[in-house]
């Protein structure tokens, strides 16, 4: 998947990209502000309803998605090993639609997912920018 | 808990693992505190001050400059050793076990990782009543749980003094909820924590 178009100069106005607005998710476009020659053109990336990011901020915003996201699937997982522990200790009551044995393997298989997934978490490491000034 | 009439460490037990947290205006008050800090102390420092989770962080150099203890940035297994300071990088929380130190990419805590509670917490866990924690300037109020933990397992915790601290609602917050042995300002708290290392009292 191709990001944005890399060959973007400043005279070429808005561009598509591939990607989605970190706010809002819309899709967003790019163009090249400044000189492309003397001081390299500064890319902005805008979505339909205005916000705007440069490359740093881009990518400060997609590590963000990235914590969201895994977090929300290491607790789907949890929670699914959760859910069908307690209906099984509810004795069968509102648990036709659930077949024990396929339940008890769903319930290992999902922890171990989730596991893992805490594990690759913890073994990643997000972007390090330059210049940016302690909080 | 007027200055100077507070005491502390009146069991006369070595407390020479000190834990830093701190927040907004946090790295001025540690440039501070830690200047006046001896060359040699015998006792084993980790700071956490919150920081941007995608910035490189000059912190370590910085605070190196300041101080004349050895600083290092905090990393994965590295030894926790007496008379060092270990400040937290980006996107990790700072975790200790036994004379070693955790880099976790844990949960956020307070919307921040690194977040001064688990390395409150972890200190709390594995030294117990040796623990000085130390709560300086900052928003919000990270460090306070962490600080139940310490109190819980006997050790010692110190406020900035609100007054002096350029953003008081941390070391307020931990004041409040009566968690804190004594309030003082940075100077007071370079003088105390050297005679808290070796077992001293503080305060008479």
């Amino acid at each position: 998947m191709d990001a944005f178009p890399a060959d973007i100069r400043s005279g070429d106005g808005e561009q598509r990209t591939g990607m989605i607005c970190p706010d809002c998710s819309g899709s967003l476009v790019v163009r090249a502000i400044g000189d492309d020659v003397r001081d390299h053109a500064r890319l902005v990336f805008k979505c339909r309803v205005g916000h705007a990011y440069g490359l740093e901020d881009l990518l400060v915003g997609k590590e963000e998605h990235i914590e969201r996201t895994m977090w929300a699937a290491v607790f789907a997982y949890e929670e699914i090993a959760a859910i069908l522990r307690d209906a099984a200790r509810r004795d069968g009551r509102d648990a036709d639609g659930i077949d024990d044995a396929h339940a008890q393997r769903r319930i290992e298989r999902a922890e171990q997912i989730a596991r893992g997934l805490r594990g690759l978490i913890d073994r990643d490491e997000s972007i390090r920018l330059k210049n940016a000034a302690d909080e | 808990m007027a200055h100077g009439r507070t005491v502390v460490n009146d069991s006369r037990e070595r407390r020479d693992i000190i834990v830093v947290g701190a927040s907004a205006g946090g790295v001025e008050a540690l440039t501070r505190l830690l200047a006046r800090l001896p060359r040699t102390l015998p006792a084993a420092i980790a700071v956490v001050v919150h920081l941007s989770p995608t910035a490189e962080s000059a912190l370590p150099i910085v605070l190196g400059r300041a101080t004349p203890l050895p600083v290092v940035a905090a990393a994965n297994d590295l030894a926790f050793d007496l008379g060092r300071v270990y400040v937290a990088v980006p996107d990790h929380h700072v975790l200790l076990t036994d004379h070693v130190i955790g880099l976790k990419r844990d949960p956020k805590e307070h919307f921040h990782r690194p977040a001064v509670n688990p390395l409150f917490r972890s200190a709390a866990r594995v030294y117990r009543e040796r623990v000085v924690g130390v709560i300086l300037s900052g928003a919000g109020f990270d460090g306070v749980l962490g600080a139940e933990a310490i109190k819980a397992a006997h050790g010692i915790v110190l406020a900035q003094d609100p007054a002096e601290a350029r953003h008081a609602s941390m070391p307020r917050t931990a004041i409040t909820r009566n968690l804190v042995d004594a309030v003082l300002t940075l100077d007071e708290l370079a003088a105390a924590l050297p005679r808290l290392a070796v077992g001293e009292t503080v305060g008479r």
